[in-house]
């Protein structure tokens, strides 16, 4: 049920943040979402400057110039967002939900059985958060800790047979094999970013993006980031990734720390980008900061 | 040991575990809630003893718990206490077969973790952090990982050993002070593996405060962090040192449902410990 809401405008208060001395960035930070008391993000996607998709356990926000829309996912709260493309987006999450923005509206395409709340037994079955493409045969995949949900011609959504969901989901897990990549990448974290792009890195911290099956080093994860970072965006053959609440950028083989909102949060829940602008959800809030 | 323990009998384990129950803090018949010792009238331990029975489950069993004993600094009867309860099939597991941790129980954070472990490379280069999955309850991020399903027993072992030489003993030291050494050194078998049990559960917790009411901070951000802030508290305010057997002397924390799993795990390991140690009485060798 589309409503439309003004719960959060495009403030352009913006945030002045000193630049730093040494690899840091300096941006300014506006706000784009502010989220109701049980409105905390928990993954954002964008297709353009002033085109941001927020998804929670209450459903989806639309956040455009014109203001901001929901949709209720009716207790299927979202877990994950991918953009396919500026006129196909999916979110997925609690309960088999798997649901598209189309360009001009959102659609529920698959929702199956979801358990009473303090009965649910958290990222279990019932639960999508990924998604990937297979590059074979074209089709979108929506994965979970045990369930692979493949889109069938006819746009409905099925479970695959046994031998080829265990393929999938060790694909959408830790990723496909790589003819063309690193020696010695023991432990590989690996993180989807959307059709034939991933990002992934090895127990030895070197980090990768994976382009059409094509390898590119980015240097090293920082330490600070331990064995795994938090959330990843993709922009333009360079990575944002958060570690805590701090935010980083690669430049080329090198990991830059960029200067990132102030949030009251243990840690960064997710970030977008597109249109040279970065997303950046903390809180309940989602920040802003373009020209990057 | 599986068959020993079988051939107790009921009223012989039931005795058995009511002894080391009695010890350990813990109502006779146990409690009735997740944490239960006791099951239709006998130990929930029986499933276990009744895997290691078996004599090829058995081989596995033994295959895994030597691997922790070889490659890890866990308490190994706890070890497998702790994967019984968490996901059974891990104690029979082997083979490569990719699994999830979080899906298996008991793991969330491996996949951030795996490096902080002590494990050789050699296993742990075959580990795989996945993706970071968000708790839309509390807002709490798990890290799984992907494993070789033969290399469970082993997370869970490293796990619990971790937990007890990382977070516990700088908790202790956090809470306790300078009485902290002499407190550990000085702690009863029995409490030291409750704690153990109670770090492996709950890894953390916030600290206690003597301003707000008990009732109002327990729950499940009551780790043993918090009950050992609890305990140097009482221990302080009666104007003596703080000490680990508090956990078993003093019944304060004993709703508590972190403890009660802990105590409940505590006396499964010592019961198990007390039928290896009676099998290796009737070892020919």
């Amino acid at each position: 049920m589309r409503t439309f809401s003004l719960v959060s405008l495009i403030l352009t208060a913006s945030v002045g943040v000193s630049p730093h001395s040494g690899n840091a960035s300096a941006p300014t930070w506006e706000r784009v979402f502010d989220g109701k008391e049980n409105e905390w993000p928990s993954a954002i996607a964008a297709t353009g400057q002033d085109a941001v998709f927020v998804g929670g356990a209450w459903g989806i926000s639309t956040v455009t110039s014109a203001g901001t829309t929901i949709d209720s996912t009716h207790g299927h709260g979202v877990l994950g967002l991918f953009v396919e493309s500026s006129s196909s987006v999916y979110a997925v999450g609690e309960g088999e939900l798997i649901s598209h923005f189309d360009g001009k509206k959102w659609s529920e395409e698959h929702v199956g059985f979801l358990p009473p709340r303090n009965q649910r037994r958290l990222f279990s079955e019932h639960m999508l958060y990924r998604m990937h493409f297979d590059n074979g045969s074209d089709e979108a995949i929506a994965f979970g800790v045990v369930l692979v949900l493949v889109k069938q011609p006819n746009g409905t959504w099925a479970a695959p047979p046994q031998t080829e969901r265990d393929k999938l989901l060790e694909t959408g897990a830790v990723g496909p094999e790589l003819p063309n990549g690193p020696s010695h990448c023991d432990g590989r974290a690996w993180h989807w970013f959307g059709r034939d792009r991933a990002f992934f890195s090895c127990d030895d911290h070197r980090a990768f993006i994976v382009e059409r099956g094509r390898v590119t080093p980015k240097g090293k994860v920082p330490r600070q980031c331990g064995s795994t970072v938090g959330a990843l965006a993709y922009a333009t053959g360079e990575v944002y990734a958060t570690c805590g609440t701090t935010l980083w950028k690669t430049y080329g083989g090198t990991w830059r720390r960029i200067e990132a909102p102030n949030v009251r949060a243990k840690q960064f829940s997710s970030i977008a980008f597109a249109d040279d602008c970065i997303f950046i959800a903390g809180g309940r809030t989602v920040w802003r900061s373009c020209g990057h | 040991m599986g068959m020993i323990g079988r051939s107790l009998g009921k009223g012989g384990r039931a005795t058995l575990m009511n002894q080391i129950g009695l010890v350990l803090g813990i109502p006779a018949g146990g409690w009735h809630n997740q944490a239960k010792l006791f099951k239709h009238g006998d130990l929930r331990l029986l499933g276990l003893l009744h895997v290691m029975s078996d004599e090829r489950k058995a081989n596995f069993v033994a295959g895994n718990l030597g691997r922790v004993a070889r490659l890890t600094r866990a308490n190994v009867m706890m070890a497998l206490v702790i994967a019984f309860r968490e996901h059974d099939t891990a104690i029979t597991a082997h083979g490569t077969k990719p699994v999830n941790t979080y899906y298996e129980g008991g793991l969330d954070f491996l996949g951030k973790q795996k490096d902080q472990l002590r494990l050789p490379r050699a296993v742990t280069k075959h580990w795989h952090p996945l993706d970071r999955f968000e708790n839309l309850e509390t807002h709490n991020y798990v890290y799984p990982a992907e494993i070789p399903a033969g290399d469970q027993m082993i997370a869970y072992a490293a796990q619990e050993a971790a937990s007890f030489e990382n977070n516990f003993v700088q908790n202790v030291r956090n809470e306790f002070g300078g009485d902290g050494y002499a407190a550990v050194t000085g702690a009863s078998r029995g409490a030291l593996l409750v704690w153990q049990a109670y770090a492996f559960l709950s890894p953390g917790g916030r600290p206690y405060d003597p301003k707000k009411k008990l009732a109002d901070q327990l729950g499940q951000q009551f780790g043993h962090r918090s009950a050992l802030g609890f305990f140097s508290w009482r221990a302080r305010g009666a104007g003596r040192k703080p000490s680990l057997d508090q956990v078993i002397t003093d019944r304060s924390l004993d709703h508590l449902v972190w403890l009660q799993s802990a105590k409940t795990r505590a006396a499964e390991t010592l019961c198990l410990e007390r039928l290896l140690k009676r099998t290796r009485e009737l070892l020919p060798y």
